[in-house]
């Protein structure tokens, strides 16, 4: 079969919503495509962990605590189920980490910005799980089994992410005046990144029909944007809480909502390096990293001279 | 390919007792033991499992129905005595792969010819195999096993991982009631 | 019921059992995200959940005590006491040095609760037995996966002998006073309510000792149990609550 015979044969697989497993044909392309996204997400998934893990051991209360430990422990294990799924395609998770901290891979870049304070552990988990939430409904349905599979997984696991974070961000609305203004002061913050994470506007992605026909993308960028922003804002105006946004309005007339521009070239620049916490988030996972190479070389160590026998724990109780 | 952190390891979960295994995902251990402690911190930190295997990935032949052609004949003697292989197909819709009848067989190749056998008498679009996974019944390293040190007890239900503890839906109706009272005021 | 003596026993024991899970499950979760290992970022915070969970069981045993509403009196435990009102020993307060230290501090502390959680089980209060048939079930658990790592990180390289090795003399002698008394402890004991902790005590040596050696550790001594148990240093603790209480002093008694 030539390769533009396979090629049909594999968008007809695709249009009949078969599964494509590591093991079938497949253009290079929806590989090499598969394989960022996948591997850009488990990287998102780990760098995510970052800015709400620093809130942990000042969590004020012992159910943000233990909420937030859970959650954060999920994104690991979130990323886990990506990189997984990812090395069906044939990279090793050490060649994706590779990747992520020299700079090749990129991940979700709303990780980029500062959390300073507590209110905004609630905006990441209410503003950014949501739009990560509808990212991945539509992934759940992807053509490509892994990753489908793994985010079958992550969507039954995030039902409590988003709420949690919606939950702690009520409180604070309704709270005192400090909480109140922490909680307006971290909307300010996190409302344009969370808008940038839908991606550049559908006349600039070239990609999307391509994705489409492959079963990868069911809606665009813009399409999600907008039922982000249609969901969210009647809640935080309900809470007192107001996007930093003049111009954001919804047409009575067609239901349809407006907003002003967002800074693409902010988003660039962000993107390749030069944002606020760029440096740190990366220096973070490249100590841990580093910092843990002799574990790794350890455990490496001990299996090569014993063959793992179960040994017993003697005055351990019955 | 090395790996720092050790080879990968092909997760299996048992939803509940009396439940067929299916496959879940993997993990990287470097070896038997920590593969399965850290498939039950992975895979079993909500109660959705009550057990699980853990197989090295590198005994699992895979095979998707675009290759299925290209195998060996199932029959035929492939030298050497026969084991049991765990046969796990994707089949229909499904999306997740699921335990079939073991096979017994000499080799993994021939195993798995031997489960494309079984499934061969499928007809319906529902039940047409997609793709198997075959892998030696004495690899598996399985919670349940009689001899495994630690119970490894099913996780109780935990309350902070649950979304019923956030009941934001009920909050955000109660504030759109006080909204509506006071416009009304 | 109880008197005033056997009382005020009573409740600087459990505020010291409920202490120690809880402050050592806080500096376990420091390592979230930071972990040397994806799969063992993901267990590490299940031990620290766990014994926070384990810290909270037995500070609602202490509002029961008091006579507090125990759904909301843990919060007040945690979040409005000072510093130098904790009553956790020295040793999960210390600051983590290193993988090996933080992993050789939870194999330590799992092999403490497999031999006390047991005898706790017999105790004639009848919250503390209940509170024991819960956390002994994790624990098994724990000490199943933080000696399989000791093992590994003791039999693995020259290196990671060399950091257990350093990890066990900063963590051995503090370590002790887990097993120390409190001033009245002996009437708890005499009542039947907690345990003599010298048996408890050998029990935990004749299982740790012969374990550390096997992984290729020199233990510094038999283990000398102070008479009376000590405070944790008041510095750390200061240090500590602080980071612990950033936020919540930011609007104190609010809802959060």
């Amino acid at each position: 079969m030539d390769e533009q015979t396979r090629a049909a044969a594999f968008e007809e697989r695709i249009a009949r919503c078969e599964k494509i497993e590591p093991g079938d044909w497949m253009p290079s392309e929806y590989r090499r495509q598969l394989l960022r996204m996948m591997s850009q997400h488990a990287h998102s998934e780990i760098v995510g962990m970052l800015p709400e893990g620093e809130w942990i051991t000042r969590a004020p209360s012992l159910k943000r605590k233990l909420v937030l430990l859970a959650k954060v422990q999920d994104e690991g294990g979130h990323g886990q189920y990506l990189y997984d799924a990812a090395e069906s395609l044939g990279a090793t998770r050490d060649e994706m980490i590779e990747a992520l901290h020299t700079g090749r891979a990129k991940y979700a870049n709303v990780f980029n910005y500062p959390a300073p304070t507590w209110a905004d552990v609630g905006m990441i988990g209410w503003l950014v799980d949501e739009a990560a939430i509808l990212n991945q409904s539509m992934l759940a349905k992807c053509s490509y089994g892994p990753y489908a599979r793994a985010m079958l997984r992550i969507c039954s696991e995030e039902t409590f992410h988003k709420k949690q974070g919606q939950e702690l961000v009520i409180r604070l609305a309704r709270g005192t005046p400090a909480q109140r203004a922490m909680a307006q002061e971290a909307l300010n913050r996190w409302w344009w990144p969370t808008l940038m994470q839908f991606g550049y506007p559908d006349a600039e992605s070239p990609h999307t029909d391509t994705l489409r026909r492959w079963g990868v993308k069911t809606k665009t960028n813009d399409e999600l944007r907008e039922t982000f922003i249609a969901g969210i804002v009647p809640e935080l105006r309900l809470l007192g809480l107001e996007p930093p946004d003049p111009e954001l309005r919804c047409d009575k007339a067609t239901g349809r909502w407006h907003h002003g521009p967002i800074d693409f070239d902010e988003l660039k620049r962000v993107v390749n390096g030069d944002g606020p916490c760029n440096k740190r988030r990366l220096g973070e996972r490249i100590k841990a990293h580093e910092d843990g190479a002799w574990v790794r070389e350890a455990l490496l160590a001990y299996n090569a001279r014993h063959e793992s026998p179960r040994r017993e724990f003697s005055g351990a109780p019955a | 390919m090395s790996d720092s952190q050790g080879p990968v390891w092909q997760v299996f979960e048992r939803p509940a007792h009396g439940h067929p295994v299916r496959a879940a995902g993997s993990v990287h251990a470097v070896d038997a033991e920590t593969a399965l402690q850290n498939a039950w911190a992975v895979y079993g930190r909500r109660p959705t499992a009550v057990a699980l295997w853990v197989v090295p990935r590198s005994l699992v032949l895979t095979k998707s129905r675009d290759e299925f052609a290209s195998l060996a004949p199932a029959h035929g003697n492939g030298g050497g005595s026969e084991q049991t292989y765990c046969v796990f197909c994707r089949c229909g819709t499904k999306i997740a792969y699921e335990e079939s009848p073991s096979v017994l067989a000499a080799t993994a190749e021939q195993a798995l010819a031997r489960a494309i056998e079984q499934q061969a008498g499928a007809q319906q679009a529902d039940d047409i195999c997609h793709a198997i996974w075959v892998f030696p019944a004495a690899a598996i390293i399985s919670s349940e096993s009689p001899t495994a040190e630690c119970s490894f007890a099913p996780q109780p239900y935990k309350w902070f991982r649950d979304h019923k503890s956030f009941p934001t839906g009920a909050l955000m109706r109660e504030i759109e009631k006080e909204a509506s009272k006071s416009e009304h005021a | 019921m109880l008197d005033p003596r056997h009382r005020a026993a009573l409740d600087s024991k459990l505020l010291g059992l409920a202490d120690d899970e809880f402050i050592l499950g806080h500096r376990n979760s420091e390592w979230t995200g930071h972990g040397p290992i994806l799969e063992e970022d993901i267990a590490f915070a299940n031990l620290a959940l766990d014994e926070l969970g384990h810290g909270i069981l037995w500070y609602r045993i202490v509002a029961h005590l008091r006579g507090e509403d125990p759904e909301t009196y843990p919060d007040k435990l945690v979040y409005e006491r000072a510093a130098g009102e904790f009553q956790n020993v020295d040793v999960v307060a210390l600051p983590h040095a290193d993988w090996a230290f933080s992993m050789l501090r939870q194999f330590l502390f799992d092999a403490y609760e497999s031999v006390h959680v047991p005898t706790l089980l017999a105790s004639n209060y009848r919250p503390i037995a209940e509170a024991a048939t819960k956390i002994k079930q994790e624990e098994v658990y724990h000490l199943y996966h933080t000696r399989a790592w000791v093992q590994r990180l003791g039999l693995g390289t020259d290196e990671s002998r060399r950091r257990l090795q350093t990890a066990l003399a900063q963590l051995w002698a503090p370590f002790q006073q887990l097993f120390a008394p409190g001033a009245d402890e002996s009437l708890l004991v005499d009542a039947g309510i907690t345990p003599d902790l010298r048996p408890v005590h050998g029990k935990w040596c004749d299982a740790v000792v012969p374990f550390l050696e096997s992984s290729g550790l020199v233990v510094p001594d038999a283990g000398i149990v102070p008479d009376v148990r000590r405070p944790a240093n008041l510095e750390r603790m200061t240090a500590l609550i602080g980071e612990l209480q950033e936020v919540s002093r930011i609007a104190p008694g609010a809802v959060w």
